[in-house]
Formats: C-alpha cells, structure tokens, sequence
C-alpha cells in the first residue's frame, strides 16, 4: 500500500498539470506561436519609451560633401577663432600669441587637438615662456618681448610727440 | 545757410524712407513655386504629399481590408518618419496632408499617437475625479490601429565646384500591425540640379 501510495499522488499531480497546459494552450489564436508571451513581456516593458516618439520626425541628418557649404564654413569658423583671438586679446592685453599654441585659443575649432600637438607645437612653441601670467593663469609669453614697459609704450610716445608738434 | 540746412534735412528724409522701405514682405500663393537657396521648401512638401495622397487610397490594400474585414474602413496610427537626408526636414508637413485626406475620404479613420495620445490619456485621467459621473470617458475603450504609416527621407548630394545635383526620395509604407505585412509603398522623387 506503501509503494502505491507515491504512484497515485505523482498520477494527479500529472493530470493537474496537463489539464492547466491545455487550459493555457486553448487561450492561444489559431496558429499563434505558444511562446509569445516572452516577446509581450519584453515589448510591454519598451512600448512607452518608443511610442511617444510617434507621429515625429526622427533627424538622424548626414553632412554631404559641398563646396560651397564647406567654404562657407571654413570661413565662419575662421572668423569665429579671430573672434575669440580679439576676445583674448581684450582680455589679456596684447602679446605675441603663437597661432595654434595657445590653451585657451584651443577650446573651439583647433580643440580637436589636431594642431595641438607634435609638428605645430614643436615648431612654434620652442623659444615660448611658459609661466604664470600676471592675470592668475598661465600663458604662453615669447621671451625677447616679455613685459618690455619701454617698447611697449614706444608707438604711443611717439604718436603723442608727432601730435603735439 | 537756409539752403543748406533744407539740403540737409531732405537728404535725412530721403535716408529715413529709403531705409524703411528696403524690407518688404507680400503675401505669396503656397501652391507657387518660389526657389531661392535649392534647398527642400514648401513646394518639394506639397509635391510628396500630392502624390502620396494621390497612391494611397486608390491602391488595393484598402479594398482588401475592406473585403476581409465585413466591409470595414481600417484604422490607421502614424509611426516615425526617419530623416536620413542631408538636409533637416519635417515630415509632418506632408503627413498632415495625408491623414487629412484619410479623414476627407472617410475611407480610412485615424487614431491619435506619440505626445497627442499621451496628453488624450492625461486628459482622461483627469476626468477620473473632476469629471460628472455621466461625462467621465473610460481607459481601456481606444480604438486600436490596424495599420501603421512609417516613412523615411533619403537623399543623395552630388556637387562640383559651384554646380550641385539633389536628389530626395521620400518613401511612405504602410503596414498590417498583426501580421506585419507591407501593404502599401509609396515614393515620391525629386531631383534638383543647382548652379550657384
């Protein structure tokens, strides 16, 4: 009685099972794949996400190979950096700035780094100080013309002298 | 001296009224055709649409629906159009003469989607406790779609020194939700050749 007793129970546990298989099965359309509710989870869970973009265009934009556009470009930019090279200037008073050089001058178009290192720097920052600035940073400074009062101040002595006479 | 303070004040007016009159703005037709930069303009949106409209109710994917489905008009959501051009270009000015259309043919109704649908359903949620019993609109009562509109826009750009040739090709396709299934492609190309 012992052994039949583990027999009959497995036997109704086996019906129950496959009597809720059948029942799941028969909720299933015709022909729909039994394993769709891996993809309903998946989707359900993304379907917000993805669908407030409907009705929209998505800009996933290319830039096309243009000469005229290119050139216009080139020179937006180039007047963008001379731009920022007079902002400097203002800023810090007038100094020799090496074209490519400077640190600060590096943050728009030359930033990509692509000028800022090897070939450029060696040829045009070898001779430059380098040291703290007088505004609190450091800058590059050419030596030979480094705070020199005197010629600094010449053109305008000698404007005021042509002026007064 | 009097002469020359009237010379004076002549030359400022005429100044004054030449430079005023130097913006002018007039109302144009928007079915005219006016080009200035060669890039894509209302004229290039209103042929896309003219044609898609055109295609997309007298091709058979609607009579199919309809023979199928008891003699109902399908339901139509809009989905992404996906700009793949060089240009930024807004699709809805072409798709809003298409579902325009839908709605004037009354042969294919259209449901709300993307932000639209969500303001709708905010709407309706706010209706759970402001509304009166008898006006409150219930969840769970939307229509669903059976078709989705998708589209893209590519374009290829061909130039030499100050002449340029465009090419745009919008493409629309309509597909079954349920199955998948593409039912209807439509396309519209448009080349432009520029000299500058």
């Amino acid at each position: 009685m012992k052994n039949i007793l583990p027999f009959f129970l497995s036997l109704i546990l086996l019906t129950c099972l496959a009597s809720s298989a059948k029942a799941q099965n028969s909720g299933l359309a015709k022909d729909q794949n039994p394993r769709f509710e891996e993809s309903r989870t998946k989707y359900m869970e993304t379907a917000d996400s993805i669908n407030q973009y409907h009705s929209t265009t998505i800009q996933d934009t290319y830039k096309a190979i243009d000469y005229l556009v290119d050139r216009a470009e080139a020179r937006e930019q180039r007047r963008a950096f001379r731009r920022e090279l007079r902002l400097e200037r203002a800023r810090n008073g007038w100094y020799d700035y090496n074209y490519y050089g400077d640190p600060y001058l590096n943050s728009g178009y030359f930033g990509n780094g692509y000028y800022n290192n090897g070939f450029y720097n060696n040829r045009y920052n070898n001779g430059f100080y380098y040291g703290p600035s007088r505004y609190g940073r450091g800058s590059y400074y050419p030596g030979r013309y480094y705070n020199n009062t005197f010629l600094n101040s010449l053109p305008l002595a000698l404007s005021l002298a042509w002026l007064l006479n | 001296m009097k002469k020359l303070m009237f010379a004076v004040a002549l030359g400022a007016a005429v100044s004054v009224i030449g430079t005023s009159c130097s913006h002018k703005v007039t109302r144009i037709d928007p079915s005219e055709q006016v080009d200035l930069s060669g890039r894509w303009n209302n004229t290039d949106s209103r042929l896309v649409a003219d044609e898609m409209i055109e295609t997309i109710l007298r091709e058979k994917w609607l009579t199919e629906h309809q023979q199928a489905n008891n003699n109902q008009r399908p339901v139509v959501i809009v989905g992404f159009v996906t700009n793949k051009s060089h240009e930024h270009i807004e699709a809805e000015t072409f798709v809003k003469d298409v579902e325009q259309s839908f709605i004037k043919s009354g042969r294919v109704r259209l449901v709300q989607g993307g932000k639209k649908r969500e303001e709708l359903r905010a709407e309706k949620a706010d209706q759970q406790t402001n509304a009166s019993v008898s006006s409150m609109k219930k969840f769970g009562l939307e229509q669903g779609a059976d078709y989705i509109l998708q589209g893209s826009i590519n374009s290829i750009v061909d130039s030499q020194n100050r002449k340029k040739v465009v090419y745009y090709q919008v493409n629309l396709e309509l597909t079954n939700i349920q199955t998948n299934e593409v039912v209807w492609i439509g396309d519209k190309k448009i080349a432009k050749y520029i000299k500058n």
